[in-house]
Order: C-alpha cells, then structure tokens, then sequence
C-alpha cells in the first residue's frame, strides 16, 4: 500500500479495509485479520490500525466480539457504499464543482459525459 | 546480599569460556610448548616462572579491556547482573583460573618431554617437577603477591580511565612501585644507619609487614573498583 | 513507565545538555525520538538506560533509578547501539550466551525474526558479518529478549531497502500494552507508519511529546494554495510551510474538516521553527490522551 496520498493513514487503512471487503477477499460475517496481523502485514503502528478499525466500527462496517475479534458486519457492503457516497457528496463534489464552475462547464453538459461513460461501459461488457 | 545471584555468576562464567576458550586454548598450547622444548635436557625441571608471569600479566590484562571500547563498555554494563557479580567473575578469572590454567600447561609440557626423551635416548626417566623449589622459593611468594597487586591495580585503572587504560595504568603502577622502592631503600637505609647489625627476625618481621601492607592495598584497589564500577558511565 | 522531572546533564558543567529536562513515557507505544544532530538524542537514551547519571533532576524507569543498575531492571531493559561491538562467536552461540540473562526470552520469536530478516546461517560468525547483518541479528534478539523497555538508536542506519520493511513488520508485530519502544532516527521516513507518539528534543528540553492522534487532533497538515496560503497565515495559522510542486505544504493549527494527514518530517521541521507556538498549542494537558487511547487497551489483543 502507499501511503503518500494525501489522506491519514487510519484512513487509508480503513480504505484497505472496504477495498478487501468489496473485492469479496474478506466476505461478510466472516472474521478479518486482527489489528496485530494487518499492523505487520501493512507495516504500521497497531494503534493506528485500531485507530481505522475504531473507524469502520462506528459506520457499522465492521464488529467487534469481544475476545473473538473483528469481523466484517453482515450488511458490509452497503455499508462501504453509503459510507463512498456520503464521502463523494460531501468532499469530492464540491471539488469538482468548483472546478466545473472555473471552466464554464453546465451539468448538462456532464450528463452527457456520464451518458457517454455508461455506454462504453455496457458495450466493452457485451463484447 | 540480595545483589549476589549464582545463577548470574554462572552465566557470566559461561559468557566468559564460550567467548575465550579459543584464546585460552592457544595460550595454554604455546606455554605446553616452551616447557616441553626447554625441559628437554633436564633431569628434573623448574617450572620457568618468568615466562608464566609475562603470560599472566598480558593475559590477565585482556579481561580488564572491557570498558576499552565505548560499545563494548555499554554491553558490559548493560549486561544484566550486578557490579559485584561483575567483579566476582573477575577476580576468580584472574586469580585462580589463569593462574591454574598456565601452571597445569607448564607441568603437562614437562612431563611430555619426559615421552619425547624416551623416543630421542630410548630410555624412559619421568621428570619430577622441583616442587621444591617452588614452594621453598620466597621470590615466587612474593611475586606472586605482586601480580595480585597488580591485577588489582589493572582493574582499578580499567575501570578508572577510559582511554588508553592499560597504558595509563602502567604509567601510574609505574610511578606507584617507583614511590614504593623509594621509601623502601629509604627505610633500609635509615635502618642500616641507626642499627649497625640486622637481626633474622628482624627480617622477618619486615617480611610480615611487607605481606601485611601489600594485601592490604590489594584489597583496597578492589573495593575502590567496585565502587568506581559502580559509577562508571558510557 | 518512565519518568523524568526536572533533569539537567552535561558532559562539562560549562556547557549544559539537557536544562530542567521534563518526560514522561507511557508502556504501549512506539516512541519516535527526532532532534537535529547534536541535540543529545544518544545522551538522553544513555541516561534513560542508566549508562549516564544526570547532574541534577530525577529519572525513572519502571520506578527505580536506571543509575542503580539493579539487574532485576536491566534485564527489562535492552539498547541496540547505533555502532556495535560484537563477541567472536556465531549467532547460535551469541544465544546460547546472552539469552539466559533475559527471562522472557523466546527462542521461536528470535527465529521467527531472523527469518523475516533472511538471516538463515546461524553457525556464521557474528564479527564476520557486514553491519547491516550485524544489526539485523541484534534487533531480533533486542526484539526476542521481550523487555519492557526497549532502545534502539538510529536502528535502521545501514539496512537495505527489503530489510527495512521488515523492520516495520516484527517491530508492528512485537509491540503490546506491557513494552515501550523508544526509536531514535533521522530516518524519518523509514519509521513514519510504525512511531506512533514523537519526541522532539531540542535545545536541552523536550519541545514535544505527543502521539499522533493528539497532533492530528492539533495540527493539519495540508497543501494549500497562494490564496488559501495568505488567508490562513494572515490568521496567524500557518506554523511551517515549504513550497513544492503542488503549492505550499503547510503545517497549521487544526483546521476543522480537513483530512488528518500526517507527516513527521514536517511536524519536526515545524517544531524547531516555530518553538513558542509548538509549546503553546501542546502545553494543554492532553484531553484523556487521545479520542481512542481508553478503549485501545482492551482492543488491541483482539
């Protein structure tokens, strides 16, 4: 993982989390690795993975049983997707809103764009 | 003492050996070796002291390099036991262990050359070692109490100075005999003018004093040791 | 774990180190100490190690004085030199001999380690070694002794690229509740991840001592633009910045909102630039450590 971004590490742990989550490489209900094992596997501080863990556990993402360990909730992945779009609407948004607004972009003019964007989507799908 | 544990002394020992044994092997190899060759035209042989005390002197003086070096002084002090255990080890190393370890090599290198006789005349003669000549010698006696001095000096200047130990502490032991000599030849002097005759036990009696005074200041160079020990930084 | 009040050292009494020196250490952290050269970093670990005694003050280690030696103490106690000086024997026999000194000890951890390292011939001779090799063998074995205090000065001089990851992972995986790391470095990089509280030394006392979660609840680190630039340091905000390529990277007082990105080598440029503010906006006692510090305890042998 690289850790250059320009996010807090807890929160790029927590990324890794939902990345591993989505990517079905750590199923729903099923346990995930402690905070002592991703910490060695990820090189950092285990307090700063419980720090990510603290994290996931307050959007429900993830539970804790106490003496069991951490395990990926059961509704994970709806989780992570409310969690995304919340993330999208409040701070990559207005990025792009701003930037539409610099360069005389209408909203139209992006649905036409997203349009455009589906469509290859579906078409590369098909072949 | 709560400070003493035995079990910590053992393990300074064992750190000891597996680190030397090598060295000590060598050591006791190369005076096996010149007590075999020398002995070989003697009946009976004297155990060549001089030799044992120049090995004894640089050899006791290795184990007292271990404040020398700035890093080797922190594992040395880091190292989890006391100063006393410390010391203990120490001073049995270099009282009793080299002490014993040169003398059996001396004695096992002479009575090989009795088996080498026997291939060279063709006559076997087991030599005898001249105990005699060792206990009966009161030069021995006397040199060894100044080796023991001098070890206790040792480790006094090696724990003392930090740079340059063994010279500085020759320096000092230097001027320190220089001083002793000095007052000596005074006191005899003096003694030889004021009473025109000396008497044996007059001797004697200064013998005494003369072993009295230097087990003294053998003991007083390892108390000071272990205080300075104690207080040593790196 | 370790207390130090009011301490003052120097090698010549003319010329003071450490002034009215104040620290104190929690067991559970990986303790990153940075200060520029000079400053007494190597000093300081002596002192906490009773190697050296301080000239006036008092130091604490577990409740006792390191200068005492106790060797109860020492053996909970254990400093990776930056330099080393080893035995001629070989790694088996370097255990067979040091082990023993240290009851918790583990041997399957040791090995464990030397793994990781790639470290497989254990008939090698220790003075045979490069000093990369060296100090691999030596910080398993640190990291196997299983003190409660452990010291390592500038432990990543001399190890290649592989190995320094390594070092992150058994470090990472050999810290808990019980033991304290205090890491000096200048190679901040290397270590950023795994400190997770920074000890800044200047000038003869500690300008910081926080763990991250307090800085980042603290401070902000951002790249701000020219006009986000003059706006907050016309605030007053703006505690350190150098130019890069995307504009200004800039060490701030908390902003809300922002993203708790940290960065040491700023936060420590930061420190040694901007002392008085540093001071002022750490010197509140810490709201019960951090956010998180109360439930860590019991949730990190999870």
């Amino acid at each position: 993982m690289d850790f250059s971004e320009s996010k807090a590490i807890y929160q790029q742990i927590a990324d890794y989390v939902c990345e591993q989550v989505l990517m079905g490489r750590w199923k729903e209900n099923d346990r995930i690795l402690s905070v002592r094992e991703l910490g060695v596997q990820l090189e950092v501080n285990p307090n700063t993975v419980l720090r990510a863990y603290d994290f996931l556990q307050r959007y429900g993402i993830i539970t804790n049983k106490r003496g069991v360990g951490y395990f990926a909730a059961e509704d994970a992945i709806a989780k992570i997707k409310e969690l995304r779009r919340e993330r999208f609407v409040n701070k990559e948004l207005p990025h792009i809103f701003q930037e539409m607004e610099l360069l005389g972009i209408e909203i139209g003019e992006l649905s036409e764009y997203y349009n455009d964007f589906l469509k290859a989507k579906k078409d590369e799908k098909e072949n | 003492m709560k400070n003493i544990s035995f079990y910590r002394i053992g393990l300074l020992f064992k750190r000891y050996f597996s680190e030397n044994w090598k060295k000590d092997v060598i050591v006791a190899a190369i005076i096996f070796a010149v007590e075999m060759l020398t002995s070989l035209e003697q009946e009976t042989s004297d155990i060549s002291w001089f030799l044992l005390f120049v090995f004894f002197i640089l050899y006791s003086g290795r184990i007292f390099g271990m404040l020398g070096k700035p890093q080797r002084a922190i594992n040395y002090l880091m190292l989890p036991a006391s100063g006393c255990e410390k010391l203990t080890v120490n001073l049995i190393l270099s009282h009793f262990y080299y002490p014993v370890l040169l003398i059996v090599a001396s004695c096992l290198g002479i009575w090989a050359s009795s088996f080498f006789c026997y291939f060279i005349y063709d006559e076997f003669t087991f030599k005898s070692i001249n105990y005699m000549g060792i206990v009966g010698s009161s030069t021995i006696w006397y040199a060894c109490l100044a080796l023991l001095l001098n070890n206790a000096i040792m480790m006094f200047g090696s724990v003392y100075f930090r740079k340059a130990a063994v010279i500085k502490t020759l320096l000092c032991e230097a001027a320190f005999f220089m001083l002793y000599a000095i007052v000596m030849v005074l006191f005899i002097f003096k003694t030889v003018i004021n009473e025109m005759y000396v008497t044996a036990d007059k001797i004697e009696y200064g013998n005494v004093i003369l072993i009295v005074f230097m087990l003294c200041v053998t003991v007083f160079f390892w108390v000071l040791s272990y205080f300075r020990l104690k207080e040593t930084e790196a | 774990m370790i207390e130090i009040k009011d301490m003052n050292f120097g090698y010549v009494p003319q010329r003071k180190i450490f002034d009215n020196l104040n620290l104190s250490l929690e067991a559970g952290h990986i303790y990153g100490l940075l200060g520029k050269n000079g400053m007494g970093k190597t000093t300081l670990l002596k002192i906490i190690s009773g190697l050296r005694f301080c000239n006036r003050g008092s130091v604490e280690v577990f409740g006792q004085k390191p200068e005492m030696r106790n060797p109860e103490m020492l053996a909970d106690i254990y400093f990776v030199t930056e330099e080393m000086d080893v035995p001629s024997v070989s790694v088996r026999d370097y255990v067979k001999i040091y082990a023993p000194f240290y009851p918790n000890f583990s041997e399957t951890d040791f090995e464990n380690y030397l793994r990781q390292f790639e470290i497989s011939d254990m008939e090698q001779k220790l003075t045979k070694m490069s000093h990369g090799q060296k100090k691999k063998v030596l910080v398993s074995f640190a990291l196997a002794t299983n003190t409660k205090l452990l010291i390592m000065d500038e432990p990543t001089n001399g190890m290649d690229i592989p190995s320094k990851s390594t070092f992150r992972k058994v470090v990472a995986s050999a810290i808990n509740d019980d033991k304290t790391f205090i890491i000096s470095t200048h190679q901040v990089r290397d270590l950023q991840n795994v400190i997770d509280a920074v000890i800044v030394l200047d000038n003869g006392q500690i300008l910081l001592n926080a763990d991250i979660n307090t800085i980042c609840d603290r401070l902000t680190f951002k790249v701000l633009s020219a006009n986000e630039y003059n706006e907050l340091s016309a605030q007053g905000k703006v505690l350190y910045s150098e130019d890069n390529i995307a504009g200004k990277v800039a060490v701030c007082t908390h902003i809300d909102d922002a993203d708790d990105k940290f960065d040491m080598e700023l936060l420590f440029c930061a420190a040694i630039s901007a002392r008085e503010k540093m001071h002022e906006i750490f010197a509140e006692k810490e709201n019960g450590k951090s956010r998180f510090a109360d439930e860590m305890e019991t949730k990190l042998n999870n």
